[in-house]
């Protein structure tokens, strides 16, 4: 389980998370959702190692992440908001960044690069892909390593609906083989595939039961 | 080792596009500098263009204009027109002559009378140039030489009258006297022999100018290299950095694949440009090229993270290019120029380099610590602003 204790930030004098509190099993979808501007994207960067928190611990098992860089790597994947591909090289290079060759070639075979369709695009230049094909290689780049934890920004942000299903459809296939996703979104329909759901306001988690109506999220956001 | 692969390899896409516009810069400095040694020849070089004007008639002025056209020994730089005063009015405002000299009447009666009456020179109000201050010079010259020259012919007049006696041969010693006086100021080239005395570790003036074509092409390579140097998205940087490779490392990385291509691009270039000065390559040399292209291509670095937009590290850099290697002497000897001037070009970043480049061409290591500092600090700095840029 993964263990999000008390995380504080802030820019400057302004505070951008005032405690935030957590727990995350295997499995679990958490759904976090926010205004613009709420923190989101700087609670999944710490969570990802990309910048400190002010106070505060985020932990696996007992064991802190924070301080464990290495351990951390090897459990929590990063999928930000824009793709994080080099725009003039191509899949095959993009991913040789993250895969050992001889790792890659296999799940290419038979893995998970299979599973996403990346080898139909191996050698496309990123300038050339689509929005779905960028995302599903993101996706591939995220998990070079067996994560149990993935972080994902906004995954569907931009994405035509064909595309917004099987980035769900893979959420759903990797919670069910035991592990865990906390996505931020906007998207009403990204809320279906969370188990749980938070709101970020005011640097604060406080749990949200959507009920399918929109008006409704959108006062329980301002 | 991965990332670094793939700053590498980033870099070698980029390459080609980079070398295009590097060979179009090139060759438009190459053109330029090869239209101005075509015309740099002596007897190519345009002459003071002066016009005389007024009382132009006589034997002694005649005399006086051919000696100063065919003995003088300015008369490689200056040539000598005779005109009316309306018609010189207006080839001066056209530009046909850089000045006139307006004779008043009985100038050489004056002379000769010893009561002389003073010249005017009349130039434009706005100087066109070298041309127009060299006027003053030359108005200032011949009016020295005529004084002079009379005082000397007088003084020995009067001794001659003193001391002689009978009219005919005084006659002909005051005449002899006037010829070698005359010849005398006419040949004062003669007088002195002007010898340079190359000063420790100043350069000559073909190695001066060879250092600062290399260094304003390091400096314009800056803009030539955008596709090497621009940042990729800031979601790389983070993502890069959830992986492991912090923000520091990817600076460093991305830069030293940049510092290597620059190196290898522009140290051949300075060693073969050395050994066609000076004939030979030394330790020192290789040093002080190394740290000027680290001093430079680390600033570029620094610029290219420090701001948003490309289009705007561009105009701002190709500024600084203008304005660092004009005061650092690389468009016109820096010695011209004021103190305070010359300290701020000293310190800019084609000046670092500049002086490096020199020092290192005379075998000395002054510039190595100003190099080393600008390529610490600007790398300081690039870490510092992509480190902000993440955290955003």
């Amino acid at each position: 389980m993964f263990v999000i204790s008390d995380v504080k930030k802030n820019y400057g004098k302004k505070q951008v998370l005032k405690g935030v509190e957590l727990s995350i099993a295997p499995g679990e979808c958490i759904g976090l959702l926010g205004v613009n501007g709420s923190g989101k994207s700087t609670l999944l960067n710490i969570l990802a190692g990309v910048i400190p928190a002010k106070s505060g611990s985020f932990s696996f098992e007992g064991r802190d992440l924070m301080k464990d860089r290495r351990l951390r790597e090897s459990l929590v994947g990063f999928v930000p908001q824009n793709p994080p591909l080099i725009e003039e090289l191509n899949a095959r290079d993009n991913l040789l960044l993250w895969y050992e060759p001889e790792v890659m070639k296999k799940s290419l075979e038979v893995g998970l690069l299979k599973a996403l369709g990346i080898d139909g695009f191996l050698k496309t230049a990123v300038g050339k892909m689509s929005g779905g094909m960028k995302k599903r290689l993101s996706i591939a780049c995220a998990m070079s390593r067996n994560v149990n934890l993935m972080l994902m920004d906004e995954p569907s942000a931009a994405l035509d609906p064909v595309c917004k299903e099987q980035i769900k459809a893979y959420v759903r296939d990797f919670c069910a083989a035991g592990n865990s996703v906390i996505i931020s979104t906007h998207d009403i329909t990204e809320l279906e595939i969370c188990h749980r759901l938070y709101v970020l306001k005011d640097g604060r988690l406080c749990p949200y039961s959507f009920n399918g109506d929109a008006d409704s999220l959108a006062r329980a956001l301002l | 080792m991965n990332y670094l692969r793939l700053c590498f390899k980033r870099c070698l896409k980029a390459l080609p596009a980079v070398f295009a516009v590097t060979a179009a810069v090139v060759l438009t400095v190459a053109l330029a500098v090869s239209a101005l040694v075509a015309t740099s020849g002596q007897d190519e070089l345009p002459k003071t263009r002066v016009g005389l004007v007024g009382d132009l008639e006589g034997t002694y002025f005649d005399i006086g204009i051919y000696a100063l056209e065919n003995l003088d020994s300015s008369a490689d730089y200056v040539s000598f027109s005779m005109h009316e005063r309306a018609e010189a009015e207006r080839m001066l405002l056209t530009g046909e002559l850089d000045g006139y000299l307006f004779i008043p009447d009985g100038f050489v009666t004056a002379i000769i009378k010893r009561e002389p009456v003073p010249l005017k020179y009349v130039v434009r109000s706005e100087p066109s140039g070298l041309g127009t201050a060299l006027v003053a010079e030359v108005v200032d010259i011949a009016a020295q030489m005529v004084g002079e020259t009379q005082n000397g012919i007088y003084g020995m007049q009067e001794y001659v009258y003193k001391t002689q006696k009978g009219v005919g041969s005084l006659y002909k010693q005051v005449e002899q006297i006037n010829l070698k006086y005359v010849t005398n100021a006419l040949d004062r080239a003669l007088w002195v022999d002007v010898q340079t005395v190359n000063v420790a570790g100043a350069p000559d003036m073909a190695s001066y100018y060879g250092y600062s074509a290399l260094t304003v092409l390091l400096m314009l390579w800056g803009i030539a290299a955008f596709g090497l140097l621009k940042r990729g998205p800031v979601d790389f940087s983070r993502f890069a950095a959830s992986k492991g490779v912090s923000v520091q490392r990817q600076c460093a990385l991305e830069y030293f694949a940049f510092f290597v291509i620059t190196l290898m691009i522009f140290l051949p270039i300075a060693l073969g440009l050395k050994l066609i000065l000076s004939g030979s390559i030394d330790v020192v040399f290789i040093l002080l090229a190394l740290c000027a292209v680290f001093a430079v291509s680390a600033t570029e670095f620094l610029v290219y993270r420090a701001f948003e937009k490309t289009v705007s590290v561009i105009l701002f850099w190709f500024t600084l290019t203008l304005f660092s290697c004009y005061t650092a002497g690389c468009f016109y000897p820096s010695w011209f120029f004021p103190e305070a001037v010359r300290a701020v070009g000293a310190l800019s970043p084609a000046g670092a380099v500049f002086e490096a480049m020199k020092s290192g061409g005379a075998g000395e290591l002054e510039g190595v610590l100003i190099c080393l500092i600008y390529g610490a600090v600007s790398i300081a700095l690039a870490v510092l602003f992509s480190k902000r840029r993440v955290s955003r």
